[in-house]
């Protein structure tokens, strides 16, 4: 049982009409418009594919492409979108929410995520500030960030998402940066092609919140791993080294890549054929009752 | 006291890790290859190794509701269970010990027959590991109850055939080495009030948890995550134990938060879904409930109470959770919560939940305990006469038939439920969001579409009252119509209340017992009815606060004056309920 696939004809065929909430100059707009392209040109159906995000300002996100979405609970994108892989795992299930809920509310799941492998692909739209609650420090916010819950400045180290990820299994890992949309399409395509769960960190300046890392900050900073020809992605120590390279020096590409079955794959339940898509109108529990016979 | 039931109550007690929990299922399930009713009550502490457990059947040719506050048989695998039960030893009973190892001063317990089986030196001559004492003091229970040994080596094949016909001898030997050492000795049987009933039906001997899981499994879950917590952990097993024969994935999840979320998202792409959890599990999950809610996503849940607050009594009973389930979760929305009593209950409310999350969209809790959850009670194996009914759940043909760009997930309609679609079908995309939403589930702050949104929400408890839970349903009167005193309970105190009652009315009262099997939506109409028609009411719970008397004065506008609460953390008993009634009635 399964339906002609569909394929658009044109970008605009994504687009709902839906009235957008973001501040002028935001970086979710590129952040959107390269998923977009990156679905477009994957020629991804768009009714077997799923958006889920958390809450957060980029957490619209579902309402604005028209694919299925699911506008979740702030942190609990990927749980959300886990349960949906194992239901439907034929599905491309694709998650997306901001630095706030993946690396601080949801931290847990981005770990538990990474060691799973699940074939989806998560896209972290890293402001470094928290911009829905009108500017906040978050998990990835610099070592003396000023902001309104910590006016003298943030005393915790950042947390370095991709190193976490890492450590923790992940067998894709990229960084984007939202005022670059062909290089960060190009990222969320190779994430979406990874058989396995992929991270997209983008760095994703808040023109509202975050006065520090502005896209001339960024534009400063920003090198493409891809220039460096000793760089080998499949180098999981390497890939740590750069994780850890900040301030002076940022890098966007591929940082990490690794062949490994998903979790899907090893579930025996779904050898025939998705979990949506088996009967369940006559169950025998015979055998089951008479273990207590 | 005179009982219409003449129950024998065995009890086995020891260490935890000396296998007291398997012990009680063989002795139950001997029981019931002999004909026999049972009733099964576990309690120990919350560590693995060390502290002091104990497993307690009651036998009867008639069903056996609860556990009892009298020990007949004690079976003491070590000093410290005599010492702590003795007390609760019924007249004449028999303590079943290794004088060997444990040396008794029989002038000490005059009134009690002391009965030494060297279990040690049996399991040593037979050259087997000591932990087969169990074995032999399973056959020498069966002497003293004058039940023969038939039912042990039944459930002794049963238990070990896998394992091939070697080792089903070999067990059957031991047990018989210690039946045929009571048996040598003993003229009369302990009691004559067992016997075992030829050609009777076969049972199952299942406890409250299981039941839940079977109900699952029969009604189509497809998916489960969750996070192990006593006393609900058995559910999640049971469940990934059945994973691969019946194609359903069990997610251990990292934490309650990811389970509930993770049986959200299954539950949205269209399988039935579910999770189970203790009260704190629950607690982290609350959030996620009103998801469920707003988004309208079929959802089943089910909670074991144990003792809080917080991790209170982590292996004990209560029923202090009522009114969290009935309010868990911001904002306003509809949802069900069903109440089982007993075995069976948790069976068919289960397979109902399923039907009912998807009938109606919505999220249905089902409300268990300890008590309910791990005891373990004889019944007939369970129907399996059931109609799986997904309500408006779309089929591909149908999508496939709609005009792309009209449909409406969450469309006002009469009933308040709205077509379902299953994402993956054609020209039925649509966003939902747990912000409020319009009825194609893009966000709308507006005035006017939040009350229809609200609204339609709420229909839907009102549609599935009308038509599918109906008051009569979820609302039963045991015992005479004309009583003298009622008695109100819900949950696992069913069984010591049924009890209670029975014996009270054979002893010339005349008591009823109102069960109320649902918390939401409430069955306004039946309770008030029954409870109008009272002459004097007594309300029954396992808890301080009386939470089930608030929510009948609040449905009802009546208040029950008169109260039975424990809150020590273990299960009522049918003789402390017939004190009470004998103290009303008897005045």
């Amino acid at each position: 049982m399964s339906k002609p696939l569909k394929i658009l004809e044109k970008l605009t065929d994504l687009d709902t009409g839906s009235k957008c909430n973001w501040c002028p100059g935001c970086g979710d707009f590129g952040i959107l418009v390269a998923l977009k392209q990156a679905l477009f040109e994957l020629k991804l159906d768009p009714e077997e594919t799923m958006i889920v995000s958390g809450i957060g300002c980029g957490s619209q996100a579902p309402h604005l492409i028209k694919v299925y979405g699911f506008h979740s609970l702030h942190g609990r994108a990927l749980p959300v979108a886990t349960g949906m892989k194992i239901a439907n795992h034929k599905m491309n299930v694709i998650a997306i929410g901001g630095d706030g809920d993946g690396y601080g509310i949801g931290m847990a799941h981005l770990v538990h995520s990474s060691r799973r492998n699940f074939n989806i692909t998560y896209i972290v739209q890293n402001n470094q500030v928290y911009g829905l609650t009108k500017g906040q420090t978050s998990p990835t916010s610099d070592h003396g960030f000023k902001t309104k819950s910590t006016p003298e400045g943030v005393i915790e180290m950042a947390a370095r998402p991709l190193g976490i990820a890492l450590a923790s299994g992940a067998t894709f890992l990229a960084r984007g940066y939202a005022g670059d949309i062909m290089h960060l399409k190009k990222m969320i395509m190779e994430g979406i092609q990874h058989k396995g769960f992929s991270l997209i960190d983008v760095l994703q300046p808040c023109v509202t919140f975050n006065k520090v890392n502005t896209y001339q900050w960024y534009q400063e900073r920003i090198r493409k791993l891809e220039n460096d020809p000793k760089y080998d992605p499949t180098n999981r120590a390497m890939a740590f080294e750069k994780a850890e390279e900040w301030n002076d020096k940022i890098n966007i590409g591929v940082y990490y890549k690794e062949d490994r079955p998903t979790y899907e794959d090893e579930l025996p339940m779904l050898a025939q054929r998705p979990l949506v898509e088996q009967s369940i109108d006559t169950i025998d529990i015979s055998d089951a009752m008479n273990f207590y016979m | 006291m005179k009982s219409v039931y003449e129950p024998l109550t065995w009890l086995v007690g020891g260490e935890a890790g000396y296998g007291i929990t398997t012990m009680g299922q063989m002795f139950a399930r001997a029981c019931a290859r002999g004909g026999l009713n049972v009733f099964g009550y576990v309690e120990y502490p919350s560590l693995i190794r060390g502290g002091h457990n104990t497993a307690m059947i009651r036998t009867a040719v008639d069903t056996v509701h609860a556990h009892s506050d009298k020990i007949d048989i004690m079976l003491a695998l070590n000093k410290e269970t005599i010492d702590l039960h003795v007390n609760e030893m019924a007249e004449g009973g028999v303590i079943i010990y290794d004088g060997e190892g444990i040396p008794l001063d029989a002038a000490k317990y005059p009134n009690l027959k002391l009965v030494s089986v060297p279990m040690a030196r049996i399991t040593k001559e037979l050259n087997v590991d000591r932990v087969m004492r169990n074995t032999v003091a399973l056959g020498a229970s069966f002497a003293i109850m004058g039940l023969g040994f038939a039912p042990v080596e039944n459930v002794l094949n049963t238990t070990f055939e896998r394992k091939g016909p070697e080792v089903v001898a070999h067990n059957v030997n031991v047990a018989k080495t210690g039946f045929d050492y009571v048996m040598k000795d003993i003229k009369e049987p302990f009691k004559k009030t067992v016997a075992i009933v030829p050609n009777a039906s076969k049972r199952m001997v299942i406890s409250g948890n299981e039941a839940i899981a079977l109900g699952a499994l029969k009604a189509g879950v497809k998916f489960m995550a969750a996070y192990p917590m006593t006393p609900a952990t058995a559910i999640m097993l049971m469940i990934a134990k059945y994973g691969v024969k019946h194609n359903i994935v069990m997610k251990h999840s990292e934490d309650e938060i990811a389970a509930v979320n993770m049986a959200i998202g299954a539950a949205h792409m269209g399988v039935r879904s579910m999770t189970a959890t203790a009260g704190g599990g629950f607690s982290l999950m609350v959030e996620a409930l009103g998801m469920a809610g707003i988004t309208e996503t079929p959802l089943v849940v089910v909670e074991g109470m144990r003792p809080g607050p917080s991790t209170g009594l982590p292996t004990w009973t209560d029923q202090a959770d009522l009114r969290f389930l009935m309010h868990a979760s911001q904002g306003e929305f509809p949802r069900v919560v069903f109440l089982p009593g007993d075995v069976t209950e948790s069976f068919e409310m289960t397979l109902k939940a399923f039907n009912t999350a998807e009938k109606y969209q919505m999220l249905c809790m089902i409300l268990t305990d300890k008590y309910l959850g791990e005891s373990v009670q004889s019944v007939e194996p369970f129907t399996q006469e059931y109609k799986v009914d997904r309500g408006l759940l779309m089929t591909m043909d149908e999508a496939a038939a709609l005009k792309p760009g009209k449909y409406k997930r969450f469309e006002f309609t009469e009933s308040g439920v709205s077509k379902r679609t299953r994402p993956g079908f054609p020209n039925t995309i649509f966003a939902v969001s747990t912000d409020e939403h319009k009825e194609d589930g893009d966000l709308d702050e507006s005035s006017e579409n939040r009350t229809k949104m609200v609204d339609k929400r709420a229909k839907k408890l009102m549609t599935l009252k009308k038509e599918y839970l109906s008051d009569v349903e979820m609302c039963e009167l045991h015992g005479p119509t004309n009583a003298d005193l009622t008695l109100v309970g819900w949950g696992s105190t069913k069984g010591p209340i049924l009890e209670a009652v029975d014996v009270a009315n054979s002893n010339g009262l005349k008591v009823n017992f109102l069960q109320i099997k649902i918390a939401l939506p409430f069955p306004t109409e039946a309770v008030t009815k029954f409870l109008g028609a009272a002459k004097k009411i007594t309300l029954v719970e396992n808890n301080s606060e009386a939470q089930m008397g608030g929510v009948i004065r609040q449905y009802t506008g009546i208040e029950i004056m008169d109260k039975l609460l424990r809150y020590d953390g273990r299960p009522f008993n049918p003789a402390e309920i017939l004190v009470k009634i004998n103290s009303i009635l008897k005045a």
